[in-house]
């Protein structure tokens, strides 16, 4: 039975000890704290240095604005470190390598939060690039001058094409190694590697690589030692005998990893943190999708050792519950400048659950201590855990995940789902050439980064964020027979872009017989944005080859050591660039409403449907009425429509495999994560034919558009799994077939109502099974009701906990801004009659 | 022979066991006064006029083959005893705001729209029947079986008030029937229902006599304030339900539901509960609690909405 109330109560964490607790409430004091890990500047001290590298955030156009901001105040910032003699005739890699070290080991301050188990602080540090005077002018003139990237970059997302950018993070490093071998065993490969290399490639790139490599290598190192200096001086200075024992024993601890192979559960953790959030002080780039992998199934053997040796179940959460709070400090990087935008959700993720060989089911004790911390902890942001199931996932899980769903607003994690995932990869494999990496005998292995974007762990610089595309712009190009449909101005200065947009003359609308020659069309320009879109990220990936090497990072690379190439020059086994088809049920939906509304019923032709779109369909009520409400819609498990969508998916990403970076030889491949790109686009981009207005949301990621899914989660799940390419014979892996490798954001809002008893919760149960079955990679469940999210933006001060799912990510409700909010109540007030 | 069909809810949660298809069934032998389905109370098809969509453009009036239409200020009327549902105003309407309840579909038709969440119905999710009173449409019987071969779990959501014959057509290819016993006394159930319970109560002898072969019975009783909620009312059907010893899984009390209002006023049909509240919770936990001391069956479940004591609901 339901019983009317006015709001629901927000989840709230539980079972936390005083340790934990106290950690937990002091992290949320957030400015009020006396610690945080708030960037800190470090610089070479010369007039020519710089330290932000804007590269890693021309996928974010929130930050434009303040690019040269950045690079002007991080040095006046900074804190100088003197450079050792004949600094500047090392390579970049072997600079870099040196400052970051210099910077990260001796000029951060190491503490220890009071009760923590787990060290490693400090870790968001913004260093000197490290580049020469000449460097510096040659590479400011390809970023910054006439004809130059940022401009480039800035344009393209000014006139609604979309963004893109080399970006650190979102990968999953092999973690798993250092476990099992430590950093020394990583230092040994690559001295041997060094040592085989011939005098003249000693001397050359590759061997100035490993000499980098293997300085970033003492970096963990010594970092440790320094840790474990400290954990000893307090355990000396400590008078409660119990926390003396604690960091004595934290001193052991880091007296030997991550140097060496961790052996108990401890260890494992307190190596596996301090390697991770070096990445980020290696990035300069707090966490966004540097993610763990399988994490469940990695730490296992550690968690086993422990517990037979006699370690508390309790203490193993205890110590996880630490490395969580130790997850969450990313997000102190600009903590004085608000917790805002790109601040709004990281994605350290990993996996738990999911499918191992032959189809057996890896879920395990781990599994479900991971699951309690979760919903122990919740809500929280990070780390970001995302479950795997699969037609073979164990009932005692899915009773678990859906008792989790049930009692937070949000699922507590984001769930993946592996035929359909798995069948991406593979389909990825065949159409890269790369069976050899990526078959039938690892894909199973597969983990995600960031929010839901597959990959392979450990050896795939899967840069899954780094070109997100409006599809849509191809459907205003197809109208204008190449010509844009209104002017597009600067967003900064107001100034309208008056050079030609370049795209083909693809013939005006009215001469296209039928639907299908406005098809073709339209895939004319769709090659034509798609072109576009790969070749400007190439100039800033070329850039990033050549001046930002993240020595330390390709050490967590496999193939970054055998091919002798940093991890950004295309080092890694695997290396991919996804592009995101962003506003795909948007366009969709357009191509639906051209067929419909031209020539299937011939409401309007081409003249008044374009002048009803320049007009902001202002004067055209009518027609705008019947694109919203009588031409067919993706969402509803209508076969027609969902067929388009499919061939058009198909379409698309086919046309993204044609293309590889020349600056790294980076196979790009398609997938479907919109971020916050279909909000702020959709005030770019003109009307569109489906009968959205300019200044409405564009879709979201895979998701129909928002109020169209009108039969429900189960019709909408259908026509998500029909786009990726539905069931059949021969599909990618057994009946799936899927054309995103990199996987597509689904979300979806159920009601509380949904789980308000035992019997509901199995409902929820087969819902989610049919997921397996039907639906597409990933799904976020939101669980709202509307009067519930009404009240929070009211009385923000009673919800600062309330955490919704946006997209790929969680945000906290009240931190977003109040159109997001309205979309989100509009899309659960929907779901509710 | 084609059925009938006003509308189709996909991810039921409400309508038997797991996650299910319903499908509504146009017409019905009752006329109980607080129906909550009112659109499929006639047999024959109905236009509904949905105000808050209407961008009151007036195509519908002027494709209107019979003059029904008309705006009277900003409120589209509908003559109701001209319109003949030939629908061609909800085509042409831009706005989707005209909306025509009873659409036919041959039985095979139906079966294709109502499989398409097969991969979700699990161990015991399936498709429901309902209305209306499904069974009052001979297609029924060719839809329950066209599922059965497909191999999907039927369920019947019936009033009981329909031709013994026709029952047992049905049950053969239904697995799970919800029975509706509203009241037991005869002269207050034609007051309430404009029937007596007589068939009713004898199809019920037969339904649980089926039960006792292996079907599965639910029994359902709304409960309608001032009219089937006393708790006399309650432990009589409670009694009743016991009688048949084990025939019956189920017993579900359905808290009365007034958001069926708007159907009403689209219809133009007034309705006597207009203005009637939810129950409070503690009025429905206090029949809950009279109905747990019958005995009745193994699960008797509370289910609908109640509001909180002191609360107005509106």
């Amino acid at each position: 039975m339901e019983t009317k109330k006015k709001s629901s109560a927000v989840k709230t964490p539980y079972n936390l000890s005083p340790r934990i607790q106290w950690l937990r409430d002091y992290y949320f004091k957030g400015c009020d704290r006396k610690w945080n890990n708030e960037f800190l500047a470090f610089t070479t001290g010369s007039d020519f240095d710089e330290l932000f590298d804007e590269t890693s955030f021309y996928i974010v156009p929130e930050v434009y604005a303040f690019f040269n901001t950045f690079v002007k105040s991080f040095p006046q910032a900074a804190y100088p470190v003197e450079t050792p003699a004949g600094f500047y005739a090392w390579s970049i890699a072997e600079r870099r390598a040196w400052f970051v070290k210099e910077a990260a080991v001796n000029r951060m301050p190491a503490e220890i939060l009071p009760g923590d188990l787990i060290a490693g602080g400090r870790f968001n540090l913004m260093a000197s690039r490290c580049w020469s005077k000449s460097e510096t002018k040659q590479r400011n003139k390809l970023a910054f001058g006439k004809g130059g990237v940022r401009e480039k970059v800035i344009e393209f997302k000014d006139r609604g094409f979309g963004n893109c950018g080399a970006t650190s993070g979102h990968l999953i490093p092999d973690y798993p190694r250092i476990l099992r071998e430590g950093f020394a065993g990583v230092k040994a490969d690559i001295l041997t590697r060094l040592d085989a290399l011939s005098a003249a490639d000693k001397k050359g790139p590759r061997g100035s690589q490993l000499r980098a490599m293997l300085t970033a290598c003492s970096m963990p190192c010594e970092l440790a030692a320094r840790y474990a200096r400290l954990c000893g001086e307090l355990a000396g200075k400590e008078a409660d005998s119990a926390r003396k024992a604690e960091l004595e024993t934290m001193k052991r601890n880091l007296e030997k990893v991550p140097e060496k192979p961790a052996e108990d559960f401890w260890e494992a953790l307190q190596s596996l943190w301090l390697t991770h959030m070096l990445v980020l002080t290696d990035e300069n780039y707090p966490g966004a999708g540097v993610s763990f992998g399988r994490i469940d199934q990695y730490l296992l053997p550690y968690w086993q050792t422990s517990v037979a040796n006699g370690m508390d179940r309790e203490f193993g959460k205890e110590l996880l519950k630490c490395f969580w709070m130790h997850c969450n400090y990313a997000y102190d990087a600009m903590i004085s400048t608000g917790n805002q935008g790109i601040t709004a959700g990281y994605g350290q993720l990993f996996n738990i659950s999911g499918m191992g060989k032959d189809g057996r089911d890896m879920t395990n004790e781990l599994t479900y201590v991971f699951l309690e911390v979760i919903d122990e902890m919740s809500p929280i942001l990070e780390p970001k855990p995302n479950v795997r199931l699969h037609t073979g996932s164990p009932e005692p899980l899915l009773d678990k995940v859906v008792d989790l769903i049930a009692g937070s607003q949000g699922a507590p994690f984001l769930l993946n789902f592996d035929e359909r995932s798995m069948a991406g990869l593979l389909r990825e494999a065949k159409m890269a050439g790369c069976e050899d990496l990526i078959n039938t005998g690892n894909v199973f292995d597969y983990a995600s980064v960031g929010c839901l974007e597959n990959t392979m762990c450990g050896n795939d610089r899967s840069a899954t964020v780094d070109c997100n595309l409006n599809l849509l712009k191809a459907v205003e190009l197809t109208l204008g027979n190449g010509k844009e449909l209104m002017e597009y101005t600067d967003a900064v200065w107001g100034k309208p872009y008056k050079s030609p947009v370049g795209a083909p003359r693809t013939g005006e609308p009215e001469t296209f017989a039928d639907f299908e020659a406005f098809y073709a069309a339209f895939m004319t320009q769709t090659r034509f944005i798609i072109k576009k879109i790969v070749d400007l990220y190439d100039e800033s990936s070329a850039l990033r080859a050549r001046f930002s090497p993240t020595p330390y990072l390709s050490c967590l690379v496999r193939g970054c050591a055998e091919k002798g190439l940093d991890v950004t020059q295309g080092g890694a086994q695997l290396n991919f660039i996804t592009v995101e088809g962003v506003t795909f049920a948007t366009t969709v939906d357009s191509l639906l409403a051209v067929k419909y509304l031209i020539y299937d019923k011939k409401i309007c032709d081409f003249k008044t449907l374009i002048a009803a779109l320049k007009a902001n369909w202002k004067g055209y009520e009518v027609l705008q009425a019947a694109a919203k409400n009588k031409a067919p819609k993706y969402g509803r498990d209508d076969e027609e429509a969902d067929a388009l969508a499919c061939r058009f998916m198909s379409d698309w990403s086919s046309e993204v495999w044609k293309y590889k970076t020349a600056s790294t030889g980076a196979q790009f491949r398609g997938g479907m994560l919109s971020w916050n790109y279909w909000i702020g686009s959709g005030y770019i981009l003109p009307a569109s034919p489906d009968g959205r207005e300019n200044g409405q949301f564009l879709s979201n990621a895979i998701c129909p558009v928002n109020g169209t899914d009108i039969n429900g989660p189960t019709s909408n799940a259908n026509s998500v799994g029909a786009a990726l390419g539905g069931k059949g014979e021969n599909g990618d892996f057994g009946e799936w077939f899927n054309c995103l490798p990199n996987g597509a954001s689904h979300t979806i809002t159920l009601s509380p109502a949904l789980m308000r008893d035992g019997e509901h919760k199995a409902k929820l149960k087969s819902f989610l099974k049919g997921y397996v079955q039907n639906g597409g990679t990933a799904l976020q469940i939101n669980i709202l009701d509307a009067d519930m999210l009404r009240d929070a933006q009211e009385h923000p001060e009673d919800y600062k906990n309330l955490l919704v799912r946006v997209t790929g990510y969680n945000a906290y409700f009240t931190s977003i801004g109040r159109e997001l909010q309205d979309e989100i109540i509009a899309r659960e007030s929907h779901n509710r009659f | 022979m084609e059925v009938i069909i006003s509308d189709i809810q996909r991810m039921s949660s409400e309508d038997g066991p797991g996650l299910r298809v319903t499908a509504f069934f146009k017409g019905c032998s009752l006329r109980c006064e607080w129906c909550h389905n009112p659109e499929c109370i006639a047999f024959h098809g109905e236009l509904i006029w949905n105000e808050n969509r209407c961008i009151r453009c007036g195509t519908c009036i002027g494709v209107c083959p019979n003059g029904c239409l008309a705006f009277d200020a900003d409120t589209l009327k509908i003559d109701r005893a001209k319109c003949v549902a030939c629908f061609r105003c909800e085509d042409a309407c831009p706005g989707a705001a005209l909306e025509g309840k009873g659409k036919a579909f041959t039985p095979e038709k139906l079966c294709r729209e109502l499989v398409k969440d097969r991969a979700y119905f699990g161990t015991d999710g399936g498709v429901t029947l309902s209305g209306g009173e499904a069974l009052m449409q001979p297609g029924s019987v060719e839809v329950l079986q066209c599922l059965k071969s497909r191999g999907i779990q039927t369920a019947v959501d019936t009033c009981g008030m329909v031709p013994a014959e026709t029952l047992e057509r049905a049950l053969p290819f239904t697995d799970i029937v919800l029975y509706d016993i509203k009241v037991l006394d005869n002269g207050l159930h034609e007051k309430l229902t404009g029937c007596g319970n007589g068939t009713i109560l004898e199809n019920f002898d037969l339904v649980c006599r089926w039960a006792e072969k292996g079907g599965r019975l639910w029994v359902r009783t709304p409960l309608i304030p001032g009219a089937t909620d006393s708790p006399g009312n309650i432990e009589k059907i409670g009694a009743l339900i016991k009688s048949k010893g084990a025939s019956v899984e189920r017993w579900e009390l359905c808290a009365f539901n007034n958001l069926c209002r708007d159907k009403y006023r689209r219809l133009n049909i007034p309705w006597k509960y207009r203005e009637t509240s939810l129950l409070t919770e503690s009025e429905a936990k206090r029949l809950a609690a009279a109905a747990e001391k019958t005995l009745a069956c193994a699960q008797i479940r509370l289910t609908g909405a109640t509001m909180k004591e002191g609360e107005t609901n509106g």
